[in-house]
């Protein structure tokens, strides 16, 4: 029998608790967030301003970092008592247990501004959350490049150039690690393991709700003077800066507990809540990376969290950890910062190629090739990726003799990253190929990541690094990694699941233009940054050798193309789901997956109507006997186990 | 493809996200137990990185330490605390609930005092925060310590409190230790991630002993 | 059963015709590729040869960089020879199942063994030049492991600090310059170190690159073999005018570096005496004495 969600709709009985309570303005909203947020500042800052009373030259200078911490600490609270967050932890000091169930039935469009435990809606939420900080920081990056146009001539001060870096690379950073797990991990996994829920659906909103505060805090530096230790934050540099340096503290710092809780909560959710006859082996490669990309930021981002609150303790109670002249270390920062500044980037590498080969088996019509090497592969990078932190460090002086061990390690990643390329040709291999435009994107993903996975080797190459470290060649190489994997990958999955999501059907033709424009502005803007960066063009600069200005011209106007081609998907995105509104067929892809089994585009709250119970594999495309892939399929009468519309 | 779903096994949903429910508290518990260890990790590995690198032998030159005397205090608190609750968890599984309850309120008292002398500690120190390394490393464990602490007291503070109004729910069937009610069986659950977290944090705190006040 | 229904083109046998023409093409093509790589690209590849720790880097970029044309052939061959060859014709049902296999131990097989034997390979490639060439021109901290046989190396003091750099010359009295010029077929030992924040010390054509942290000494080896003109960057961020720290050093004939060092140590000798004495590291000193360096004291040493 299935469970009886009655009860939790609609009793209005349990007062705050979200969902519940009365209407209007007054009921938790983002609104009220942000009501509690300013009142939260006002009480905190005050509060910061009165401990310091004692110290003339700070207090209520505007630079005084223990009023700016208390400000946002405060602000932090009100923020989360605003949204109605705090009311459950609070209910359960007392003992007042919410309702058994949380009621995830909201209708109509204002769910999508309040603290909500449905996680259809926060995958929803985090994606247009993930978009802003995208295009927010690549507003940023295109800032960069305009200053790069001219070697001696420039468009901003030095500071201003140096504080619009940090915070693009920062703010990249912080949204990469959520943008695959929050709105694919969070909406579509739960869907594609058969549950009608996740394993704790409070952790997964709160996860979210931290991102829209953090955004602010970071992007508030700009105002208050920035910070000009770039995203690493190396001290002393960090510990020298003004108050801009707190926003980089507390933004990064919540981003690290938005991901603590949404990889607390992925992984609860598919160990525990897989359907009936959803084994491990039959578990899609898309939950196999989410779920090694939480025990990853389980195991790093507390350090990173760590390594943060020494930051700030050397900035605001006069501990001098990170400085040598009084007992501490500025190698430690470097090494707390990349313990987990390693990981990170595997991070976000790892939900890409689950994606990637989550929807390439669906235009190929064949099974996934070599399923369980792939899963290896994820947790193989994951294990792996905890023993190479020191590669960041191989000129900074410390631990020569460690030098052979990290560049093996760190060599040795390759064999696990490898292994997605094997998936690829062996799925393709003699397949039915569809090129749409989930496809190119996946395809896009090949292309770009074989020239980061490349220049990896140079980078990991102690010998080389000499010349390649802190130069554009690093950061051109992070970038076709990162946003030429994962951004790459992260748009084909919009494309894929926005049927899913909406219920709209995306234009393939606009969606090819997209595709075409990016890929080839992308290259166009990255690949010259390889040479500039071996012809020695550290990074960061804003001023640079005139021998390198026609090729920092081509990628400036490069990125302005890359630009209009992100441009173009924002717009016409929008446009299709707010105008044009084209219904989709049902399963437009023909996926095996099981989200696509659902009722109705969107699903309905509760996702099934009753559990199903998982009969085969999701990959046997190959098989025209196979089983359905779930006993649901024929109860959605107009979806065949191949899924023909 | 009828014929499948008629022979689909019977699903019973409400036991089966009824085990989901127990299976994500001991997921949630152990991954709590990680995220400490982590956290302290970091700490610790400060701790150990500034001591073997003693810039200008200034770890420690004047061998000040925090108050032995609190240190050992809250070390009590929290050891008590946990072996209390311990035994009171194993007296509840026998089926006495009202000896948990007892034990669980003398532990969140231990567990509170415990995370209270720390914070006073921290108020009169003999070092300043720049003072050495090891003071600086005090001072950012010393907050991290007593927060953590007060979580775990936090969450066994609501397993108390949701015992004692639920008594008529829960202590049915020969008491919530035994009852193979669901609301029963979630309750142990969470009670046993919790023993088990606040146990790990005991061991943890020896080790934080031994390194900012014997060492 | 589900191979009855394939078309030829995706049959086993048609596939197993078309892998060694693949392969053929894939050997021709990287041949030419590494080829042009090594020895059309390869003379000009940077750092150049000014110095062998230079001259070293730019042997493994060459060498690595003629790697990189198979890989690159292989996985665009694969990849666009599938993308031609089986992609969906027109008139053909786009959801008809393809071919069914989920693996082939062979290829895995192989693929696990070639790609891990290559990855050891570069790493004790990379093992080698890191360990023979003295550290490969990297920072190595305050004692070196891997040190060149040369007994007597100029020595040269590298001070870092927001926004320039400075040099010291303990063999010549101890001086602090503000330009650098070396002789040429040298061993040269630059200690390098910063007064405030992290720096980096990069020579670009000398082919060396050295943190300059606070309060550490970190020393790289190079031996300068070509008269010119050598760029010096900062390269890790130090703040606002991280761009703008740069200068430029020269490689000069061994009579003229002499006549160049003992013009400016006298030229000098005034302010050599208020320096704080060579050290390899120096603490700002918040006595503001002098606006000196001192050595690190103990702020409680009063205690």
């Amino acid at each position: 029998m299935a469970i009886d969600y009655s009860k939790a709709t609609g009793t209005g009985s349990s007062s705050g608790a979200p969902g519940g309570g009365g209407g209007g303005l007054l009921r938790p909203s983002i609104i009220t967030g942000i009501i509690g947020g300013v009142i939260g500042w006002l009480l905190g800052h005050w509060i910061g301003n009165s401990f310091t009373q004692g110290y003339q030259q700070v207090q209520g200078s505007g630079s005084n970092d223990i009023a700016e911490f208390m400000g946002y600490i405060f602000m932090i609270i009100g923020w989360f008592a605003g949204l109605g967050a705090l009311n459950y932890p609070i209910q359960k000091l007392f003992g007042v247990e919410a309702e058994a169930e949380e009621p995830v039935t909201e209708k109509g469009w204002t769910k999508y501004f309040r603290y909500t435990l449905d996680h259809k809606t926060v995958g929803v939420q985090y994606l247009f959350g993930m978009l802003v900080y995208f295009f927010t920081a690549g507003l940023l990056a295109l800032a960069i490049r305009t200053e790069l146009l001219s070697p001696t001539y420039h468009i901003w001060s030095p500071d201003t150039y140096i504080e619009i870096v940090g915070e693009h690379g920062t703010m990249m950073m912080m949204m990469m690690t959520s943008v695959v797990l929050g709105p694919f991990g969070n909406y579509v996994v739960p869907l594609m393991i058969g549950s009608k829920r996740v394993a704790f659906p409070r952790l997964e909103a709160l996860s979210f709700w931290f991102t829209p505060i953090s955004y602010f805090i970071l992007l508030s530096g700009l105002w208050q003077g920035g910070f000009q230790s770039g995203w690493t934050g190396y001290a002393p540099l960090s510990v020298q800066q003004g108050v801009g340096q707190d926003t980089y503290i507390l933004g990064f710092g919540l981003q690290g507990l938005s991901m603590v809780c949404a990889s607390t909560n992925i992984v609860a959710t598919i160990i525990n809540y897989r359907a009936p006859g959803m084994s491990w082996s039959r578990l899609p490669v898309m939950g196999w990376s989410m779920l090694s990309l939480g025990f990853t930021m389980i195991l790093s981002i507390p350090v990173l969290i760590d390594g943060l609150y020494v930051l700030a303790l050397d900035r605001t109670a006069q501990t001098s950890l990170l400085y040598s002249g009084h007992g501490g270390s500025s190698f430690l920062w470097e090494n707390l910062f990349w313990f987990f500044g390693h990981p990170e980037v595997y991070l976000l590498a790892i939900p890409g190629f689950g994606l990637v080969a989550e929807i390439i088996p669906v235009f190929a019509r064949k099974p996934i090739f070599a399923y369980k090497t792939s899963a290896a592969g994820f947790i193989g990078l994951a294990i792996l990726s905890f023993f190479v932190w020191q590669h960041h460090l191989f000129q900074s002086g410390m631990n020569p003799d460690m030098r052979p061990l990290f560049m093996l390690t760190t060599e040795l990643i390759s064999i696990p990253t490898g292994f997605i390329y094997l998936v690829g040709m062996g799925t393709l291999w003699r397949a039915r190929i569809r090129l749409t435009t989930p496809m190119l994107f996946m395809l896009g993903v090949y292309f770009n990541f074989l020239f980061g996975g490349l220049t990896g080797v140079y980078v990991s190459d102690v010998p080389i690094n000499v010349t390649v470290h802190g130069s554009f060649f690093v950061m051109a190489h992070f970038h076709y990694t990162i946003m030429g994997g994962v951004i790459f990958a992260f748009f084909g999955a919009i494309y894929y699941w926005t049927p899913l999501v909406t219920g709209y059907q995306l234009s393939e033709k606009l969606g090819k233009i997209h595709f075409w424009t990016m890929i080839i502005f992308f290259n166009s803007t990255f690949l010259p940054l390889f040479a500039v960066g071996l012809l020695g063009m550290p990074r960061r600069v804003f001023e640079y050798a005139h021998r390198l200005q026609f090729l920092n011209q081509w990628v400036s106007i490069s990125a302005y193309l890359l630009g209009a081609s992100l441009l173009f998907f924002a717009v016409t995105f929008v446009w299709q789901l707010a105008v044009t509104r084209k219904p989709t067929v049902r399963n437009p892809w023909g996926s095996r997956s099981l989200e696509w089994y659902v009722e109705s585009y969107p699903p309905p709250a509760y996702n099934f109507k009753r559990v199903p119970v998982v009969l085969s594999w999701p990959y046997e495309y190959g098989d025209p006997n196979a089983l359905p892939v779930a006993d649901i399929v024929n109860e959605t009468k107009d979806l065949d186990p191949v899924g023909r519309a | 493809m009828s014929e499948i779903t008629e022979d689909r096994p019977a699903v019973d949903e409400e036991q089966l996200y009824h085990e989901a429910a127990l299976g994500s508290l001991w997921w949630g518990s152990r991954i709590s137990i990680a995220l400490t260890i982590t956290a302290f990790g970091g700490l610790v590995f400060a701790y150990f990185y500034l001591r073997s690198l003693n810039s200008h032998g200034l770890w420690d030159p004047h061998h000040q330490t925090a108050s032995v005397l609190l240190g050992s205090l809250i070390l009590a608190c929290v050891l008590g605390s946990a072996i209390v609750q311990s035994v009171g968890a194993r007296r509840l599984r026998s089926g006495s609930t009202i000896d948990w309850l007892v034990g669980g309120f003398v532990a969140l008292g231990l567990g509170v005092l415990a995370g209270g002398f720390q914070i006073w500690e921290l108020t009169r120190l003999n070092f300043f925060p720049g003072a050495s390394g090891y003071g600086g490393v005090f001072v950012a464990f010393a907050p991290v310590y007593s927060i953590i602490i007060l979580l775990h007291m936090y969450w066994l503070e609501t397993l108390l409190v949701r015992l004692v109004r639920n008594r008529a729910v829960l202590d049915g069937d020969g008491g919530v230790g035994i009852s193979r009610q669901p609301k029963a069986e979630n309750f142990r659950a969470n009670l046993e991630g919790f023993t088990y977290a606040w146990n790990a944090l005991s061991i943890m705190s020896i080790l934080f002993f031994v390194l900012f006040y014997v060492l | 059963m589900s191979q009855n229904a394939l078309d030829d083109s995706r049959s086993v046998e048609a596939t197993r015709k078309a892998i060694p023409k693949l392969i053929a093409v894939w050997i021709v093509t990287s041949l030419i590729g590494s080829l042009l790589v090594w020895f059309v690209l390869g003379p000009h590849l940077p750092p150049g040869t000014m110095t062998d720790q230079a001259a070293g880097a730019q042997f493994d970029i060459r060498f690595v960089s003629t790697l990189v044309p198979p890989v690159l052939f292989f996985i665009w061959i694969f990849f666009g020879y599938s993308l031609v060859k089986w992609r969906v014709k027109p008139g053909e049902d786009p959801l008809a199942p393809a071919a069914d296999f989920r693996g082939n131990s062979k290829t895995q097989g192989a693929w696990y063994i070639i790609t891990t034997v290559l990855v050891l390979f570069l790493a004790a490639f990379g093992t080698y030049f890191l360990v023979v060439p003295a550290g490969a021109g990297g920072g190595e901290g305050p004692s070196p492991i891997w040190t060149p046989k040369t007994k007597n190396m100029l020595q040269v003091q590298v001070i870092a600090q927001q926004w320039r750099f400075t040099y010291r010359w303990p063999q010549f009295g101890g001086m602090e310059t503000t330009s650098i010029y070396l002789p040429v077929n040298t061993e040269i030992q630059f200690n390098v170190t910063s007064l405030d924040v992290i720096h980096d010390f990069w020579a670009y054509q000398l082919g060396v690159k050295a943190d300059a942290n606070p309060d550490v000494n970190n020393v790289a080896f190079t031996k300068t073999q070509q008269l010119g003109r050598f760029t010096v960057r900062c390269d890790e961020l130090c703040g606002v005018w991280h761009g703008a720290m740069y200068n430029y050093g020269y490689v000069v004939s061994q009579a003229q570096f002499q006549q160049w060092a003992t013009q400016m140590e006298a030229q000098n000798a005034a302010v050599t005496k208020l320096l704080p004495k060579y050290a390899t590291t120096y603490t700002p000193s918040y006595a503001g004495n002098g606006g000196g360096y001192y050595p690190p004291q103990d702020p409680n040493a009063n205690l």
